[in-house]
């Protein structure tokens, strides 16, 4: 697809930063087109969001204090709809059976904060591998989240595995049963048997089962009768399944067209960006918008001297990153851009990686951009693409509004 | 679930050995199948040492026939024995002896070739195969993923051996038979009584987790601590130099799957024979050889050593610089002390040491030693010690079959009954034998243990279960030594804080101290995985990385 439209501006990436920017552009007046990949940190997330680390968030959520969300950014949130953002710090339990704090969580996620203090919540047991709902208990029990609020936390017996088969189901299959609203009464049904007979509980925190096509917590919590919600779970949660539904819906109502390709190189032409797609017809935009991820993501590749050679030495020292998409723009960290080692072999990896350097170069590498989030001439980046921005879905969000915007005011291309 | 306290505080013994690597293990059985009262101190874990972190195999001592055949053939019948008292443990090996062509490559091969049939008449002994001599093309055939060109080559084959589980059985059949295991517990002092007292030494030690002292009174010390030897000597208030070690650090890396049919030897840079090699369901790379000064209680491979080997390597094997290295480790070896020689040129003997010139009687240190001959090596240590305690006692280690030894079952038949997949079946009779039915049982008595913990492995909970309850873990570092939780390609990212959290229920400990064990876990495993970190693994450890952020977090005090 050749295109000639005015201020178009073609996104690469459609995790929450890609996402954030081609909306920004959308709103700005510009033509969107957002070029899809594979899963990214956005999809692998667990639903809990902040912009700051975690860690540095819970130092400040003792006090309360959350900063308000920048209207453009709450204004992506509202388009995906995913999400409860409240003006007090939101806590979630994880799979690793601690407490963690965020700025909001995913609709499905249960929200401890939200339970009033000196209450129980109910854990069902399950017989299905990766929840083991006695030792999860003890675990939050003993938490100082919950220590602090007086909660209580126990397993309780249930029957809520309607065949064999849920044994070994993935989690986001389990969770798109519940879209299906006669599972979901079934399964509401069931939590009702298992706290029949005992003290209603404040609430009750569940497998990462609730919902892809939208969450469904609230609808199960309103046939309980109880609050319900999941446990905060990275790699296999249907959170970033849950994502890419909200997206989808979020783009088509904007009016943003998609498409998926590997984008493999970006070059200037006169004042316009052509993107090259294997067995596709170049792209042309006015701008471009890199939100391809990092590391994890496969954005940005670790390539040391020696990787792909046999026995003969590598040629010449090289940069040990690159970015998966050919383009102008340079890599980074620390405000700093990689340069060409000393060595045939590039760096060491104990330079590079935790828990020899903390924070990592590999999670911080990214392309160098100045305030504008320009990388280059009409290249923008966002996300984790982005040298030392915040790894958090809000930073990414914001560093995808800020390329956005500055994407769609380019002049026109002629 | 039960607390961690430990065998008592205070024991009158007949034997103190310090030292919980194969030697102090193996010395502890041989004693106390002989009626001997023992106690064995290991400060850090059983195995921690050289003996949970060489190349996992037995050697028939091949290199020895040529200078001193005795060697060889005791080696060669120790290994028989080995498998014999643990056939479980034991998987071939078959070797591949690459000749290049060129000047001398006609004579080189006949030589080797005529080495091995020599070789021949001693792998009956250990149940090996003997040797075979192949041309080039059934080379090529044989092991396609070797380049350059040859001669021709031999097979000859090693057993392959989980060293940690070795251990680990060693010191549980010691302790069915009456001895003391102390962990993770650090001899601090070994003092002479005063005359008279009937034990001749009062060996001091504090447990490093509850902090509890322990004092053992003793007739007899062994220093079996390895390349620590001269520290624990220190204790004992010896003169400098009674126990001399030149500890050599030698590292390997390992792949997530195999990459060769056979072990292959090759040439490193230096001229120095280094190895590719399957391992169970891995594959490994070694070795290297290096005066080592540092901390032994935290030795760590480097990018360095682990370029060097994969250099080697891929001089016969390129393909090995596509492969997935997901983990390194490191070790040093106790090799007897010599100022003057290269390190691989050193012997590989073992030797007791008799503290009575230094003034301490019935105060040994064993030094040196090849894990195929501990049994032998324990059982001369064992002979010394029994002439004065238990004269009319003999040696049973070589036919007592270890933990798990006797019916050894099948594991499709046990993999059908405790409704668990032949995979893990399979990896629990390798590593229990006939003890896997016991962890079974645990399966049909809870179902819930029947769940995969780690499923790199993998690892069901009611082994990690068995290992905390019945075989001293008590972290989960000691988890991952004796059941290769965690070690697998995702580095313990989904299984770390789990057996943490079993820990916990199992020693009835707070729960954050098992996240914290968990923690401490995975940072040591970061910084073994790290050195050997590739273009895919690093996507790995950058996933790793946010999963431990997003999940687990630093923990509390822990910035």
């Amino acid at each position: 697809m050749t295109t000639t439209t005015t201020r178009m501006v073609v996104v690469v990436g459609s995790g929450i930063a890609g996402t954030a920017a081609a909306l920004a552009a959308r709103t700005a007046g510009a033509d969107v087109l957002l070029v899809r990949g594979a899963a990214g940190a956005t999809l692998l997330a667990p639903g809990a969001i902040d912009l700051e680390s975690w860690e540095e968030a819970s130092a400040r959520a003792e006090t309360s204090v959350v900063v308000p969300l920048e209207p453009e950014v709450a204004a992506v949130i509202d388009a995906l709809g995913l999400h409860a953002v409240k003006t007090a710090p939101a806590f979630v339990a994880t799979v690793a059976g601690v407490v963690r704090a965020a700025r909001a969580v995913d609709r499905s996620l249960l929200d401890l904060a939200s339970v009033p203090g000196g209450g129980t919540i109910f854990l069902p047991e399950i017989d299905r591998e990766g929840w083991d709902a006695p030792l999860l208990a003890r675990a939050l029990r003993e938490s100082r989240f919950a220590k602090d609020r007086g909660l209580a936390f126990e397993s309780v017996p249930s029957q809520l595995l309607v065949a064999t088969s849920e044994r070994s189901l993935p989690d986001g299959d389990m969770a798109a049963r519940a879209d299906d609203p006669a599972r979901l009464a079934q399964l509401a049904e069931r939590l009702r048997a298992a706290i029949a007979g005992k003290k209603k509980p404040a609430a009750i925190l569940l497998p990462p089962w609730l919902g892809v096509d939208a969450p469904r917590a609230e609808a199960l919590s309103k046939e309980v009768g109880v609050p319900c919600g999941e446990l905060a779970v990275a790699l296999s949660s249907p959170a970033g399944l849950r994502f890419a539904r909200a997206r989808d819906r979020a783009l088509e109502k904007a009016g943003i067209a998609t498409r998926s390709g590997w984008v493999t190189s970006i070059e200037r032409q006169d004042d316009a960006c052509i993107l090259h797609i294997p067995d596709h017809e170049p792209v042309r935009a006015s701008a471009v918008v890199v939100a391809t991820g990092g590391v994890a993501a496969g954005g940005i590749a670790y390539v040391p001297g020696e990787s792909s050679l046999a026995t003969a030495l590598p040629r010449a020292p090289r940069a040990v990153f690159t970015t998966s998409i050919k383009t102008s723009g340079s890599l980074g960290f620390e405000g700093k851009p990689i340069g060409i080692p000393g060595s045939l072999f590039g760096m060491a990896p104990e330079a590079l990686a935790w828990p020899f350097r903390d924070p990592p170069p590999l999670d911080r590498v990214g392309l160098l951009v100045g305030t504008d989030g320009a990388a280059a001439p009409g290249i923008f980046a966002a996300g984790d693409a982005v040298a030392d921005e915040p790894r958090t879905f809000l930073g990414a969000l914001r560093s995808g509004v800020r390329a956005g915007k500055s994407a769609a005011s380019l002049s026109p291309s002629v | 679930m039960r607390s961690y306290d430990g065998p008592e505080p205070d024991v009158d013994v007949d034997v103190a050995i310090v030292g919980g690597g194969i030697n102090g293990t193996g010395v502890a059985r041989d004693l106390a199948l002989r009626g001997l009262s023992v106690v064995l101190f290991e400060r850090n874990d059983l195995a921690f040492g050289a003996s949970g972190n060489n190349s996992g195999m037995i050697h028939g001592g091949v290199r020895y026939l040529r200078t001193n055949p005795s060697v060889t053939e005791s080696s060669c019948r120790d290994s028989g024995y080995i498998q014999k008292i643990a056939p479980f443990l034991l998987h071939r090996i078959p070797f591949l002896l690459p000749v290049r062509a060129g000047p001398k490559g006609r004579i080189m091969f006949e030589l080797i070739d005529a080495y091995f049939r020599a070789y021949d008449d001693y792998v009956e002994l250990k149940r090996g195969e003997k040797h075979t001599r192949l041309d080039a093309s059934d080379l090529a055939r044989l092991e396609p993923g070797l380049v350059g060109s040859y001669v021709g080559g031999i097979t000859f084959d090693e057993w392959g051996v989980d060293a940690s589980r070795l251990t680990v059985l060693n010191a549980i059949d010691a302790e069915e038979n009456a001895a003391k295991l102390y962990i993770h517990c650090n001899v601090d002092g070994i003092e002479q009584s005063a005359a008279g007292s009937g034990e001749a030494y009062v060996v001091k030690a504090r447990d490093r987790f509850t902090n509890r002292a322990i004092v053992a009174r003793a007739k007899v010390v062994v220093n079996a601590t390895g390349a620590w030897a001269p520290i624990t000597a220190s204790l004992g208030k010896l003169p400098a130099g009674s126990v001399r070690v030149r500890p050599g650090k030698g590292i390997h890396i390992t792949y997530e799957r195999r990459l060769a049919n056979y072990g292959i030897t090759c040439d490193a840079i230096d001229g120095r024979q280094i190895f590719v090699m399957p391992w169970q369901n891995m594959t490994t790379i070694g070795t290297t050889d290096d005066d080592y000064f540092g901390d032994l209680d935290d030795v760590v491979a480097t990018s360095e050593e682990v370029r060097y080997l994969i250099q080697g390597v891929a001089s016969v094997f390129p393909s090995i610089r596509e492969a997935r290295a997901i983990n390194t480790y490191a070790g040093v070896r106790p090799t007897l002390w010599q100022y003057g020689p290269l390190e691989d040129a050193l012997s590989r003997e073992h030797e007791i040491i008799d503290h009575a010139k230094d003034g301490a009687p019935n105060l040994y240190s064993m030094i040196g030693g090849k894990l195929a001959s501990y049994r032998l090596f324990a059982q001369e240590m064992a002979d010394r010690i029994a002439r004065d305690l238990a004269p009319s006692s003999r040696c049973a280690t070589h036919e007592k079959p270890l933990p798990g030894g006797d019916d050894v079952p099948d594991a499709f038949e046990l993999s059908d009954k405790a409704g668990i997949t032949p995979v893990a079946a399979r990896r629990l009779v390798y590593r229990h034998g006939g003890r896997a039915r016991l962890i079974a049982h645990r399966m049909k008595r809870s179902p819930s243990e029947r769940d995969i913990v780690c499923a790199c492995e993998p690892v069901l909970e009611a082994e990690v279960r068995h290992a905390i309850e019945h075989e001293h873990a008590r972290t989960v570092d000691d988890v991952a030594r004796r059941t290769r939780l965690g070690l697998g390609a995702c580095g313990g990212m989904r299984c770390a804080a789990r057996c943490g959290q079993i820990l916990a229920d199992e020693l009835d400990t707070p729960v954050e101290e098992g996240l914290a064990s968990a923690r401490r876990f995975l940072v040591r495993q970061g910084r073994m995985r790290v050195p050997c970190m590739g273009p895919e693994q690093a996507r790995q450890e950058a996933l790793a990385y946010a999963v431990h952020a997003s999940m687990m977090g630093k923990g509390e005090g822990e910035r």
